[in-house]
């Protein structure tokens, strides 16, 4: 046999540096998310007025907020939330543009048209805006509430995506083979054009999610995002905000927290897109 | 090209209409009860007689299909209701605005769009030497940090540690108010200023706008820059930049005159959506640097449940969004035929 099973190590997106470093990066938040209970020294809730804005120490690694509670604790805490509001938006937003614009590949003719200039609408609508509206709208800040209105907007390139994805497949002999040797149609997509749609799918979704954590704390920053007192990296930095001038570590650890998992987001699917589809190799 | 265009337009008032629908079906239909939602919110003892009269006013007992209508049918004549927050007609609230954001957007495109080709051209045509890796991956950074903890940092360290530009508290040093007031001639405040000869104010209003306007550029920089390094490179790797090289020109002359003017069609899209995005991206900066526009507006109607306030806001941020995209499509088939005939 050939020697497939090579290390995983040696695999290329982990020989590329920067998609390593990206890939670190992801793993340790969702350890942190997953181990919350574990890694935090402190509860994420509990306050403590005569413990207020202390700065980063032995006991408190990065200080605490104007409640007293310990950010370091709070920002793994967080880790859980911003992480599943990402996944959650991008499932949503994935299966109803993917669905949608295979639908739309499929059919042809009228469904076509009609989805395509939905999303062509839903396209025209900066993100943060549209979710701003719906958020505004609906009254309530639950996490579903903010899980809907992002991916209100983020839908619409997967749509566009797949539909470009299921023209371009739905010709090749392959499929044109199935279809002569009697597969039903429901078969065909399901089968044969949704298996090889998807890379260019997560390239998209992985260089999404960092814009979709991005715009889940500018909601939270702004102050439609999460409730009050819940450990959240956007509410953190809108939080701190009033001490900048005087206690620096209460806005700079939170924001470099969205940082740091957005820019690992982003290397990763860079990296990924340079893996899934060689053509692109050195864009961007 | 005019059938091109035709095509295009007919697309935009499909899109434009759709906008006014879903803004509609979001801050009308979703809400059980929107008179009381919309008086409610400011204060609690608002009477009978408010709910009653924002119902005639936004012709709220109505059929739902009518109500649409005769939004669609204000919305052309410039009315877009009364703000909840103010009592004033929010078209006159957003005039008072827009030319604070126009600036702020403005400041940040004179930065964005040099430094962004420039790194870029730099970043492709010395792959990965130090720069290439320097630039890819400041720009990767660019996009990835949250506009308004940056905002913050900045403000951190120039302001409050440096004391290198002035307080970020809005457009004027609150002394220059006093001292040089600016007269509203045609409501952006650098024009006013110049048309006025008021250096002074001119000089403060500059430096205010510096500090918001690089901001706001930061990722659009770095979006730039990385369309025109993957795209000059792409245009480097063709072929008839090789056979001008095989004639014996200056790799200079080659990519200046060659590979860039075809790289920098792609890159054209990405400015015409980075005008789009400056809306998006104000929401965030004006909030942070105190700037009196129509994204910090925004955020103060969403606040106050002020609905008429965010319908026209998002309304208007969608409509510029789809016009940038469409400026750029056309000027996209008018640089490049292949388009027009696809």
């Amino acid at each position: 046999m050939t020697p497939r099973r090579r290390s995983l190590l040696r695999h290329p997106l982990l020989r590329n540096r920067l998609s390593a470093i990206g890939l670190l990066i992801i793993v340790t938040l969702v350890l942190a998310g997953v181990l919350a209970p574990l890694l935090a020294t402190h509860s994420p809730t509990s306050v403590s007025l005569e413990k207020r804005l202390l700065p980063p120490s032995a006991t408190h690694w990065f200080g605490t907020d104007s409640a007293g509670q310990d950010i370091y604790s709070r920002i793994i805490w967080a880790t859980r939330l911003d992480l599943s509001i990402g996944l959650l938006v991008l499932l949503v937003a994935t299966t109803t543009g993917g669905l949608l614009g295979l639908l739309a590949g499929f059919f042809r003719g009228r469904a076509e048209e009609t989805i395509m200039r939905l999303t062509d609408i839903f396209l025209a609508f900066p993100g943060l805006i549209l979710a701003l509206t719906l958020v505004a709208a609906v009254g309530s800040r639950s996490l579903y509430v903010i899980v809907l209105a992002i991916a209100l907007r983020s839908w619409a390139p997967y749509a566009r995506l797949m539909r470009a994805q299921v023209l371009a497949v739905r010709e090749v002999e392959y499929v044109q083979a199935a279809s002569a040797l009697g597969s039903s149609r429901l078969r065909i997509a399901g089968r044969h054009l949704l298996p090889n749609c998807v890379s260019p799918i997560i390239v998209q979704a992985t260089l999404d999610l960092g814009q979709i954590i991005l715009t889940a704390a500018a909601l939270s920053f702004i102050g439609l995002g999460a409730q009050p007192g819940e450990p959240e990296w956007g509410r953190m930095v809108a939080d701190g905000r009033e001490y900048i001038r005087t206690h620096w570590w209460v806005v700079t650890f939170p924001g470099a927290a969205i940082f740091l998992c957005v820019l690992g987001f982003n290397l990763l699917g860079d990296a990924l897109r340079d893996y899934l589809d060689p053509r692109l190799r050195g864009a961007f | 090209m005019i059938a091109y265009l035709l095509r295009r337009l007919g697309a935009l008032i499909i899109v434009l209409f759709g906008i006014t629908l879903v803004v509609f079906v979001i801050s009308r239909v979703i809400p059980t009860d929107v008179a009381r939602l919309w008086a409610g919110q400011r204060d609690i003892t608002s009477s009978e007689r408010q709910v009653r009269m924002i119902i005639e006013q936004y012709h709220l007992d109505k059929p739902i299909l009518v109500q649409y209508g005769l939004y669609v049918r204000d919305l052309f004549r410039g009315d877009m209701g009364i703000s909840v927050m103010s009592n004033r007609s929010v078209w006159e609230e957003m005039r008072e605005r827009i030319p604070n954001t126009i600036e702020l957007g403005l400041m940040a495109l004179l930065f964005a769009v040099p430094l962004g080709i420039v790194s870029g051209v730099l970043s492709a045509t010395r792959r990965n030497s130090w720069i290439d890796h320097g630039t890819r991956l400041a720009s990767l950074g660019g996009v990835s940090v949250p506009v308004f903890w940056l905002g913050l940092l900045f403000q951190m360290v120039l302001y409050y540690q440096l004391g290198l530009v002035p307080s970020p508290g809005g457009r004027l040093a609150e002394v220059t108010q006093f001292t040089a007031p600016v007269r509203t001639v045609t409501g952006f405040l650098l024009t006013d200023a110049l048309i006025g000869g008021n250096w002074r104010a001119l000089g403060d209003a500059a430096l205010h706008l510096l500090l918001p306007g690089f901001t706001l550029a930061l990722p659009l920089i770095a979006l730039i820059s990385r369309m025109t390094r993957s795209s000059l490179l792409e245009e480097i790797s063709k072929d008839y930049v090789r056979t001008a090289r095989a004639k014996g020109l200056a790799g200079r002359t080659v990519n200046r005159r060659h590979a860039l003017r075809n790289a920098l069609l792609p890159v054209a899209t990405i400015v015409g959506i980075s005008f789009g995005n400056v809306l998006t991206g104000s929401v965030v900066t004006e909030l942070v640097y105190y700037w009196p526009g129509i994204g910090r507006y925004a955020v103060q109607a969403i606040l106050a449940y002020d609905t008429p306030a965010i319908m026209a806001f998002t309304v208007l941020a969608a409509t510029v969004f789809a016009l940038a995209n469409l400026v750029v499509d056309v000027l996209y088939a008018f640089l490049d035929p292949r388009i027009r005939y696809a």
